[in-house]
This record gives structure tokens, C-alpha cells and sequence, in this order.
């Protein structure tokens, strides 16, 4: 007679299937991440829905935040612009700003799930957020495509291996840590 | 003509469900739906017009066009004596047309006072919903009557708000108490009142606010809002969550430091939408004004924008969470049909509710269009190519082999 062990030996990219809802979401979020327009908490918002997470939720709400506390806009295209004249945020500016920026990056890819696509979208959002979404140069272009392919990879891996049970109280952790970095600059 | 027509066509439908007692509340819900569309044609107009004692401008249309959907979306089985209801209808149609030019507050506190009395006899209401509307009509009313005495005026807002912020807190106060009780329960016939409720506490707002605003009011406002989105007994919420968190918390910002008026009637109104559908998920209307108020706050900047917004984002966290823990959303009326369109109006284009004001919501606007169009378009490619939308490992890769984790074990 076979019986399940207490501790399963599942593995951690077991496969959930996405709902209509989600997958919508998820596209939307893409077509703005990519783009750099619209609303960087109505991307918060989508990427929250395309989780089916409050807490994923609440980290990406809170990196736009972090956006609007830095950049005193929400506005994506706002966010281009800026980084556009001065350079990518996480590596610009005041120290605490930047790193407030990297806590936003980080909340994003934290809160993603081991699905590909979705690892994609959280991980294109986190791009934008610290290393600019301007593409008017080769070189521009150069750093945006770097920092999206790290921050898809690196989405990937904690949406896949680390266990949701950490990543998400951490990804809301780097969120208020991002919060209060913007509000003591 | 069309200001007429808008409050006096659910009359009409009340008479015909007394000739037509079988199709009684039929009749009802389609002279709402007439009058809704009498008020979006004002509103779309969005010009002041006025006749004899009643008048027209867009937040009157707003308001008018709010409360003859939320008639046309009633549930029939809350709904005991339609012809009331439909005379409700009127009452608060007039309530939030009185007054020639600008709002009477006389006028709209008693017309208040009538819809709500009728709407509270068309349906069976718990006494604690009625005690709450009585309760803030009074308070509305002592509010009205101070602000007569003080200014020698009926009007709301007053030209001259200098001195009158304690009469103009009243008369919120009233106003916002009177919203909560319509918000008792989804789809019933008081919640023809919040409308009404949410526009005379916006008119009186800027009394309040003057140039300042007001902190602490803010703040009592902000905090109910937050009691409404966990107001629960023995697991059963006791009113409608989503609905009465968002007329509160836009109540709030419309008293709040700073140029929050857009935001705050872009939540009053997604309270007032979310009543139409019953449903937590409703609450995603507030994204919107949400959004607009987190913008509105970080510009002003401060201790007490900091506190409201805290309060806020629990708000928005509550009703998240009760989101997230419901069950699936029940096949809507028909009826809703109208109030769904509005909804998803106020989601997808809420920069085009020009009749709120400024809200800075231009890059949101951009955001949705693009999101919707994106999300839509992958949904039919999808359904187009018959594929699931799934991730493309768990198709390639083979499930583990029978046994496999026993044989580990």
C-alpha cells in the first residue's frame, strides 16, 4: 500500500492554472510594462490581480508608491521622461532614493509566481521601475534590454524556488522598506 | 424640459404599476431607466440649466443619474410595494434638483427625508437602517437650519463659506449618515438615498474645507470608512462593505487638506455603483478615485494627508482581502445591465468624468485603454488558437511516474 508522506515531495514549479481574470490582467500589465504607459499603481494593480495574491499586491502597490514618492508622478511615461534626463533610478540621485528604487525593483520580483509568463511581466515591471523604460539610444536601449533580461531571470527563480511562504512577506517587507526610504529622503 | 422629465417620469411609472399591478416593479425599473437617461443626456451636456424651482448641473445630473440606475438595478424580492419606490425615485430626484440655479438645502434635506420614508415603506428594513437614516436626516436638518440662521441662506454651498464650518459639518455628518444606511443592503430601495445622501454632504464640502480643509474630519471620516470595510457580526457583514467604504473614504477627501474633490466624488460615486451590483469584487470600482486620492495626497503632503491615506490603504486592503475570500459572483439581472456599463465606464475612462473636477488621472486613462485592449485581444488569440492559457512548461514537461515520491520515501 502506497500513503503520501506527511512532507510531500512536490515540486516548487507545480503548475496552477490561471483564470480568465488573470491572464487579462497579465496582459494588460505586459502591454503597459512594455509600452512604459499608463499608471505605475494600475500596473501595481493588475500584476496584484494577475497573482491572485493580496499580499503580491500589496508589494506591487507599495513599488508604486515608491515611484510616486520619488518621482512625484505616477505616470509610466513620466517615469521614462525622468530617467530619461537624469539616468536609470537605481543607480542616480540621492543614495536613498536609489536604493528605494532597488526596494521597489526587488518587491516586484519577489511577489511574481512560478508560471513563465507571469515571471515575465513582474520581471519587465521591475525593469522599469529601476533601470528606466527610455529606449531613445542604442546604448539606452542596451541597459533597458540588460536589466529586463536580469530582472525576468531572477523573477523566474523566486517565482519557481523560493517558497511563496517567504517571498511574499518579503516582497511587502522591501515595499515598506522602499516606502519609508522615499519618505526619509 | 429634460430636468422635468427626469423627475417626473418615475411618477408616470408609479402610476402605471398601479394600473399594471402584475408588471408593477417592470414598470418602475423601465421609468428609472428613462429618467437615468434623461439625466446622462444633462450630464453629458454638463451645462447649469434651470427651471422654475428646480435646476441642473453636472453633479446634479451625476446624482440623479446614480439613483434612477440603482431603482432600475432593485432586487425584486427586497422590493414589497413598488409604486412607493417609484415615488422614492422622484422624492430624491427633486432633492437633488432644488433650488433655482444652486442647490436649496432646505429643499433637499426634506426631500430627502420623503425618499428615504419611501423607500424604507416599499421594502422591509431592519429598524437599525432606519434609525441610522432618521437619525442623520435630523442631524442634516439641524445642519441646514443652523447654516439658514447664520448666513441667511439656503443655499449649498454657500458664496460666503467664512465662518460656517461647524453648521456645514452637520450637515455632512447627516448626509454621510443617511448614505450608510442606504448602503444597508445591495440592491434594496433605500439605496436610492445615497446618491442624494453623498451629493448634499459634496455640496456642503466646501464649507468645510474652505482652503485648508479639515484634518480631524478627515480623519473620523477615513477611520469610519475603515470600520465600514470590516464591519462584520458572527462572520455576516452587516452592510454592504465595499459600498459604504468608498462613500465614506470620499467623503473624506473631499474635507481632506489638499485638491482632493475629483477623487473623493470619483469613490462616493464608485459606492454608489457598487451598490448596483452586490458584489464584493465591486469594490474594484474605487481604483480609480483610489489612485486619484494617493496622487492628490502625496502632492499635499503632511501629517494628516498621511494619516488619511494610511486609513485609506486599509481600506483598500480589507476589501481586497474579502475579495480574494469570496465565492463566485452570482448571475446578475438584467436590469443591472445599465449599472454594469456605468461601472465599467468608471474603471476604463475615468478621466472622462469631466462633472468631478481635476483628478490627475490622464496616465491611468492611457494605462487602461491600453491594458484592456492588450488583455482583450490575448484572451481571443487565445480562445482563437483553442489553447489554455497555462504556463508552457507544465505541458512539456512529464508528469512525475506513479509512485514516485513513495519510492523516495
Amino acid at each position: 500500500m502506497l500513503l503520501e508522506p506527511l512532507g510531500p515531495n512536490l515540486r516548487s514549479r507545480s503548475h496552477r492554472s490561471l483564470t480568465t481574470l488573470q491572464v487579462g490582467a497579465l496582459a494588460g500589465a505586459g502591454v503597459m510594462a512594455l509600452t512604459s504607459a499608463g499608471d505605475a499603481l494600475l500596473l501595481g494593480v493588475l500584476l496584484g490581480v494577475a497573482a491572485g495574491d493580496v499580499e503580491a499586491g500589496v508589494a506591487s502597490l507599495l513599488a508604486g508608491l515608491v515611484v510616486l514618492g520619488r518621482f512625484g508622478s505616477t505616470s509610466l511615461a513620466a517615469l521614462a521622461g525622468a530617467q530619461h534626463v537624469v539616468g536609470p533610478a537605481g543607480t542616480s540621485g540621492p543614495v536613498l532614493l536609489a536604493a528605494a528604487s532597488w526596494c521597489a525593483a526587488a518587491a516586484l520580483t519577489l511577489s511574481t509566481r512560478a508560471e513563465f509568463a507571469v515571471a515575465v511581466v513582474f520581471g519587465l515591471a521591475a525593469a522599469d521601475v529601476v533601470a528606466g523604460p527610455a529606449t531613445h539610444s542604442a546604448e539606452s536601449l542596451a541597459v533597458r534590454a540588460a536589466a529586463s533580461l536580469v530582472a525576468v531571470a531572477l523573477a523566474w527563480f523566486a517565482g519557481g524556488w523560493v517558497p511563496a511562504r517567504l517571498a511574499r512577506p518579503a516582497a511587502v517587507a522591501a515595499g515598506v522598506l522602499g516606502v519609508v526610504l522615499v519618505l526619509a529622503a | 424640459m429634460l430636468v422635468d422629465l427626469a423627475v417626473a417620469v418615475p411618477l408616470v411609472g408609479a402610476v402605471a404599476a398601479v394600473l399594471v399591478p402584475d408588471r408593477a416593479l417592470d414598470a418602475v425599473r423601465a421609468s428609472a431607466l428613462l429618467a437615468a437617461v434623461c439625466w446622462l443626456v444633462l450630464l453629458l451636456d454638463a451645462s447649469v440649466v434651470s427651471v422654475t424651482r428646480l435646476h441642473s448641473a453636472p453633479i446634479v445630473a451625476a446624482a440623479g443619474f446614480g439613483a434612477a440606475l440603482l431603482v432600475a438595478a432593485v432586487d425584486g424580492e427586497a422590493v414589497e410595494r413598488p409604486v412607493l419606490l417609484g415615488v422614492a425615485l422622484t422624492a430624491a430626484s427633486i432633492g437633488v434638483a432644488a433650488g433655482r440655479g444652486a442647490t436649496d438645502g432646505g429643499g433637499a434635506v426634506v426631500a430627502l427625508a420623503a425618499a428615504a420614508a419611501l423607500a424604507s415603506a416599499a421594502g422591509r428594513l431592519a429598524a437599525r437602517v432606519w434609525a441610522t437614516a432618521a437619525v442623520g436626516l435630523i442631524v442634516a436638518a439641524i445642519g441646514v437650519v443652523a447654516l439658514r440662521s447664520a448666513a441667511n441662506a439656503w443655499q449649498l454651498p454657500l458664496t460666503d463659506a467664512a465662518s460656517h464650518r461647524g453648521p456645514g459639518v452637520l450637515v455632512m455628518v447627516g448626509a454621510a449618515l443617511v448614505a450608510v444606511a442606504g448602503c444597508g443592503r445591495p440592491r434594496a430601495p433605500l439605496t436610492v438615498v445615497v446618491p442624494a445622501g453623498a451629493f448634499v454632504a459634496a455640496q456642503a464640502a466646501p464649507i468645510v474645507h474652505r482652503t485648508a480643509g479639515l484634518t480631524w474630519f478627515a480623519v473620523v471620516l477615513a477611520a469610519a470608512a475603515t470600520a465600514a470595510s470590516v464591519a462584520a457580526r458572527a462572520g455576516r457583514p452587516l452592510l454592504d462593505r465595499p459600498a459604504a467604504a468608498l462613500v465614506l473614504l470620499g467623503l473624506a477627501a473631499l474635507v481632506v487638506p489638499g485638491a482632493a474633490r475629483g477623487p473623493g466624488l470619483l469613490l462616493a460615486s464608485a459606492g454608489a455603483v457598487a451598490l448596483g451590483f452586490g458584489a464584493p469584487v465591486a469594490a474594484a470600482l474605487g481604483i480609480p478615485g483610489g489612485i486619484a486620492l494617493a496622487i492628490a495626497l502625496a502632492a499635499q503632503g503632511g501629517g494628516g494627508a498621511f494619516a488619511v491615506g494610511g486609513l485609506g490603504a486599509l481600506v483598500a486592503l480589507a476589501l481586497a482581502a474579502v475579495v480574494v475570500r469570496a465565492g463566485a459572483v452570482p448571475r446578475p439581472s438584467i436590469w443591472t445591465v445599465p449599472m454594469f456599463a456605468a461601472g465599467v465606464w468608471l474603471l476604463v475612462a475615468p478621466g472622462t468624468w469631466g462633472w468631478v473636477g481635476p483628478a490627475a488621472l490622464h496616465a491611468y486613462d492611457v494605462g487602461a485603454a491600453r491594458a484592456a485592449a492588450g488583455g482583450a485581444l490575448c484572451l481571443l488569440a487565445l480562445v482563437l488558437l483553442g489553447r489554455d492559457p497555462a504556463g508552457w512548461y507544465a505541458h512539456v514537461l512529464p508528469p512525475d511516474t506513479a509512485g514516485e515520491d513513495a519510492v523516495r520515501h
